[in-house]
């Protein structure tokens, strides 16, 4: 699953659209707009608004944990040109000085920059950083949600010293969003590779369940058993779950000592397939 | 991406790290644990491309070696230059240990060297041993860290300290490039073929080390060899005859300080962030004993493994230099 974070429904126009993404006819705090496993939100200005928006969406989206959670939007900067599109490799609460390090591991070919938060619009641009109003809210909220590695701030450069901020159009932030559609669709895509094979990884046999409503297991009988039916699944890839002998078990105990009777036999290969 | 410890500034040894990599992007960081091992971190997404750190070791620079880790010495400990490594071998227990897969390196070796000398002081008069693989490979890295060379220069001054490198890499110039030294024992890891294809990602192949060790050894240099972890297999006893057989075959039994041997085994909470990270893995679904605290092959098994192991070194190498790992 990935997650689109914007503060500004002229820079999620583009995403929306490149997406083909629906605005979510589910009531919802924030405007959603969804196309099968890929949300987009916009949360208004501002860190609270992008704390806010980002929890609302984990609860609207079913709470997936292992998503991809990208904040995309515009970003000043002291001198980068106009239009460059960074990934922000520190992410810095100007107001608090709390500061997080999201890790640069699936984000090639974007090249990073500092990224400050801050409360009103910096037009001094005093150092290297790029500057935004939400990073800071959304980073710590979405990192509640996900792995660090997926969680990701990508800015696009829209006003510098000699570029000021006023003469920035509504059509304007959509166009310098719009030029980077593709690459920021492809790191999402990207991470979100990623990140699945993390969970279909976990995944388990859909046996399993058919076991649960079966016999009543208790707690730890269930990771038991989800851990010896991952087990079986590695050492004897392709074979049924529910053999003979597990389905004439007649308790959740006798299930368990069926699975385990069948792994004790299987000879140890340190490769399967 | 390297991160840097603000306070290292201008330390030379980063300085010369940081130039190897004119085209990395440097981020600074009060401290390194800011970066490396916060909460909601994957070792495994993080594997794919690890970021180097480089920072300064404070407290806790000799550790007392976790008992069964001694080759025959009574005073064992270690030391980390480096949390991490270059290679990804499944069974790794630093994928348990940390949540970055990040490399951090402590620039600050010459506290090491202080740290060694109060170790030393405190056995006022004994030997003591230094293990220096435990937190990483000692030379994988070696040649971004300059490590080695420094550690030798170390214990070149100090007779009383004995250093073991262990590693499973080819990296060996910086001994090749002196004179070897009657305190150190450079010990290499081996596993099967079939173990090390199958779980051993990264580690140059069984030849290019057997060359390395080959080289040391003409060098004069003393060889420690390590089979731990044992690997339990179907075919385990032809496997690891044919290991034993093409290992000895390279180095002069002359050459070999030791030979130590353990079955896998990993502490409960890190096989289950094994297991986790890698669920599909065989060896984490094979015959192992998942009830105990320290996880490892059924007991069976794992006698059956050791013993025969036993056996077989023992035909190879005199008793005062063959070891077993105690779990
Ligand atoms: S070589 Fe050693 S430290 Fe490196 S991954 Fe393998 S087991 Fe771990």
């Amino acid at each position: 699953m990935i997650v689109f974070l914007m503060a500004m429904r002229e820079e999620a126009l583009p995403l929306i659209g490149y997406l083909g993404l629906q605005r979510s006819k589910q009531p919802t705090l924030f405007p959603v707009f969804r196309n099968g496993d890929t949300w987009l939100t916009v949360s208004g200005v501002g860190k609270v608004n992008a704390a806010a928006a980002a929890t609302a969406l984990f609860h609207v989206a079913q709470q997936a944990r292992d998503a991809v959670w990208l904040n995309v939007g515009i970003a000043g900067h002291a001198d980068l040109p106009v239009g460059t599109l960074r990934s922000a490799h520190t992410v810095t609460d100007r107001a608090s000085g709390a500061r997080w390090y999201p890790p640069q591991v699936l984000l090639a070919g974007i090249a990073s920059s500092p990224l400050t938060s801050v409360d009103t619009p910096e037009l001094g641009y005093p150092d290297e950083s790029l500057y935004d109003m939400e990073g800071a809210g959304f980073y710590p909220a979405a990192l509640r949600c996900s792995t660090a590695e997926a969680v990701q701030c990508l800015k696009v450069v829209s006003d510098t010293r000699e570029h000021s901020v006023e003469h920035l159009s509504p059509r304007r932030i959509g166009e310098l969003i719009d030029a980077h559609r593709e690459a920021i669709a492809d790191t999402g895509a990207a991470l979100r590779e990623a990140t699945d094979s993390l969970r279909s990884a976990r995944d388990t046999d859909p046996d399993v369940a058919a076991l649960l409503t079966r016999h009543r297991f208790s707690v730890t009988q269930q990771r038991q058993l989800t851990r010896l039916a991952q087990r079986l699944a590695v050492r004897a890839p392709g074979q049924p779950l529910i053999d003979e002998a597990v389905a004439r078990a007649r308790s959740s105990r006798a299930v368990l000592r069926a699975l385990q009777q069948r792994l004790d036999t299987l000879p140890m290969q340190l490769r399967t397939g | 991406m390297i991160y840097i410890e603000d306070a290292l500034g201008g330390h030379p040894r980063a300085q010369r790290i940081l130039a190897r990599f004119p085209q990395a992007t440097r981020v600074g960081c009060a401290r390194y644990t800011e970066v490396f091992n916060p909460r909601a971190q994957n070792f495994r997404l993080q594997k794919r491309d690890p970021a180097l750190l480089l920072a300064h070791k404070h407290r806790r620079l000799v550790l007392p070696a976790p008992p069964g880790y001694g080759i025959g010495g009574t005073h064992n400990y270690y030391f980390s230059h480096m949390l991490n490594c270059v290679y990804d071998c499944r069974y790794c227990f630093l994928q348990g240990m940390f949540r970055s897969a990040h490399y951090v390196v402590f620039v600050n070796y010459e506290d090491f060297a202080t740290a060694i000398d109060s170790t030393l002081a405190r056995h006022d008069g004994d030997h003591c041993w230094f293990f220096s693989g435990y937190d990483c490979d000692s030379l994988a890295y070696d040649p971004v860290t300059g490590f080695a060379e420094w550690a030798l220069e170390c214990f070149a001054r100090r007779p009383r300290a004995h250093l073991e490198l262990r590693t499973k890499s080819t990296q060996i110039r910086s001994l090749l490039a002196r004179e070897p030294l009657p305190n150190v024992v450079v010990a290499f890891s081996f596993t099967p073929a079939g173990a090390h294809a199958a779980l051993e990602h990264k580690v140059p192949s069984l030849n290019k080390r057997l060359a390395a060790l080959r080289k040391l050894a003409d060098a004069g240099w003393r060889i420690g060899l390590r089979f731990d972890p044992l690997i339990y297999s179907a075919g385990y006893a032809a496997d690891y005859r044919q290991l034993f057989e093409q290992v000895f075959a390279a180095v002069p039994g002359s050459s070999v300080h030791s030979v130590s041997f353990g079955a896998f085994r990993l502490p409960r909470d890190f096989f289950k962030t094994l297991v986790s990270l890698y669920p599909r893995e065989p060896l984490f679904a094979g015959p192992l004993d998942t009830a105990a605290a320290t996880i490892g092959y059924r007991n069976d098994l794992e006698a059956e493994l050791l013993d025969f192991c036993e056996v077989q070194l023992r035909d190879r190498v005199n008793a005062d230099r063959l070891f077993r790992c105690l779990p």
